[in-house]
């Protein structure tokens, strides 16, 4: 068993370990699986201190990539894929097999493990971020359970991948983006914590978020509850943690929850303040005898209008004139 | 040709060389030259190329253990390239008495004892023959040469060189995998570390498509594990498809 402990003699030996990716790439093919287990179990030891795998492995993971491969070698790729160093290879020729791969591959936890760990050690990389097609980021929404020890949930809460991912234009995806890098064994890269804030502010509030706010906040207290069991316990799965990543984690993870609980309240007072708004204007259409038992009653904010299905499925459609505490209706 | 001949004339006038030695360098330069000069492969055995086994065999005649003849290897290869302003070329028809030397010399140079005063001699006369930023692009023997260059003067000046278009005959390919395990295994004894470009070297051959040899591939291995800190069992004690590593 590779210890993450022997963090300076993996590194010496990190040249050593990648020359070997080849032969068992080469055992794989021929049925024999412990050579590959080896190498992804050292290198994710390696991984946990935070190495990765020598450059020099690009031309072999590009030849594998390679459109004429049979898919078994691809998945080789796919799975030593998280331990690449993406940053310093020369990876913009990679990441289109590699995500065509990804996407093509029959899906199973292993998998969608290693390439949402790519896909955001990738896209932490502003100049390889633009490289990823957009499809790639919907693997998001199968929810794999990231280890402890994950490069790509450690740099993807970096603003940048953000954004990317706010650019998407999708909710689901946000949402399970949020949900992977959400954890008690990593904090969030400071400059992300307000732009996720403000993201939150922006993206889930209002009604019809209440399910969308519920799940991230079921998140956020079973992250803050694996905090409060301490250090300790923690330190058992992943040794790098400290009293600061505790206390960082506890008030990122707890300014979040307290976004979500505030959006939570303002819808809520939206929500009761509505039916007396609607009271006093039935009351006015009351006394001025316009009232007819309606069956549904919209109000709309902008353009500030009434809309009323009456009984006899007729509309009652009315400007609000509201300045003042002063409702004037013009029927 | 001229020089390969002088080379070899001052090699039989020394008479601190085994005649078998020089024999066995003379063989093989000759038939190098020869080669060359034909413009077409002369026969060794019955292949153009010799095979890994007579490769090993060829080597095993000329297998010295006087570490002389390391300087005689580097000689012959001096006298086969020119050097001007760090671009290094090679004389007309000096590729395969190159190649011979090159693959000789490295061969040689793990059996000499570092604490020699022939690792100096040997030393001086490359750095004093070769800059260090020496440019070996367009030679034929680019590998052999920079595999060479990177073992005398690598470590100071942090010389590297990778393999992308290194693609020999298998037989070549195979000898040099086994002379970089002596290679490997003589580095580390004196320096703690195996040279990177002996293990990007066991990474490009093992990446091959189709695979290598398997005797390739054990050396590969080996190259490898000596990095790891493993040690290998001698040839000889085990067969060569018995892969007995020490951790």
């Amino acid at each position: 068993m590779v210890e993450a402990a022997d963090a300076d003699l993996l590194y010496s030996r990190h040249k050593a370990i990648t020359a070997l990716f080849p032969y068992a790439a080469q055992q794989e093919q021929s049925g024999e699986h412990e050579m590959l287990n080896t190498f992804l179990q050292t290198a994710r030891a390696l991984q946990q201190s935070r190495f990765t795998l020598w450059h020099r492995i690009e031309l072999f993971v590009a030849s594998i990539l390679n459109v004429a491969r049979p898919a078994s070698m691809k998945l080789v790729a796919i799975l030593a894929s998280p331990h690449l160093p993406w940053a310093t290879m020369n990876s913009e020729h990679l990441i289109e097999p590699w995500a065509a791969a990804a996407l093509a591959i029959t899906y199973t936890d292993n998998i969608g493990q290693a390439i949402v760990d790519t896909l955001l050690q990738v896209a932490s990389d502003h100049s390889l971020q633009p490289f990823l097609p957009p499809g790639i980021w919907s693997l998001l929404k199968k929810h794999p359970l990231l280890p402890p020890a994950c490069m790509g949930r450690c740099q993807g809460s970096t603003q940048g991948v953000l954004q990317a991912v706010r650019a998407l234009e999708n909710l689901e995806i946000l949402k399970s983006y949020l949900l992977l890098i959400w954890s008690e064994w990593d904090h969030l890269f400071c400059y992300a914590g307000g732009e996720m804030c403000a993201s939150i502010r922006t993206d889930f509030s209002g009604i019809g978020m209440e399910h969308h706010r519920k799940d991230l906040l079921q998140q956020l207290d079973l992250v803050l509850g694996q905090l409060d069991l301490g250090l300790g316990h923690l330190q058992q799965h992943k040794s790098s943690l400290d009293e600061f990543d505790i206390w960082l984690m506890k008030e990122q993870y707890g300014d979040l929850k307290e976004v979500l609980l505030n959006i939570d309240k303002e819808t809520i007072n939206t929500l009761t303040r509505k039916p007396s708004r609607l009271a006093i204007i039935f009351s006015l259409l009351t006394l001025l005898g316009k009232y007819r038992n309606p069956l549904k009653v919209y109000m709309c904010t902008s353009p500030p209008v009434l809309l009323a299905v009456l009984l006899d499925h007729s509309l009652f459609i009315s400007p609000i004139h509201n300045s003042s505490h002063q409702l004037t209706l013009y029927p | 040709m001229s020089r390969i001949h002088l080379q070899l004339k001052q090699i039989s006038g020394n008479p601190n060389i085994m005649e078998s030695h020089f024999k066995s360098i003379a063989i093989w330069s000759l038939w190098a030259i020869q080669s060359e000069i034909s413009n077409k492969p002369q026969q060794f055995g019955n292949q153009s190329c010799p095979t890994h086994h007579e490769w090993l065999e060829l080597w095993d005649q000329i297998h010295i253990r006087n570490p002389t003849l390391a300087i005689i290897y580097l000689d012959v290869l001096l006298g086969c390239i020119t050097v001007k302003n760090n671009q290094v070329t090679e004389g007309p028809k000096m590729g395969q008495a190159m190649r011979a030397a090159s693959l000789c010399l490295l061969r040689a140079l793990p059996g000499v004892d570092p604490t020699s005063e022939v690792v100096n001699d040997i030393h001086k006369k490359y750095i004093g023959f070769f800059p260090p930023y020496a440019n070996f692009n367009g030679l034929s023997s680019y590998y052999l040469i920079s595999a060479i260059h990177a073992l005398f003067i690598g470590r100071q000046n942090r010389y590297f060189f990778g393999w992308m278009d290194y693609k020999p005959c298998p037989q070549e390919h195979a000898f040099f995998a086994n002379t970089l395990v002596q290679v490997a295994h003589k580095a580390r004894d004196c320096w703690g570390k195996v040279p990177r470009w002996t293990l990007c070297f066991a990474l490009h051959s093992l990446a091959f498509d189709p695979p290598p040899s398997t005797l390739l591939i054990v050396d590969c291995l080996s190259i490898i594990a000596i990095d790891m800190g493993c040690d290998i069992l001698s040839p000889g004690t085990v067969t060569p498809d018995e892969r007995y590593v020490y951790a």
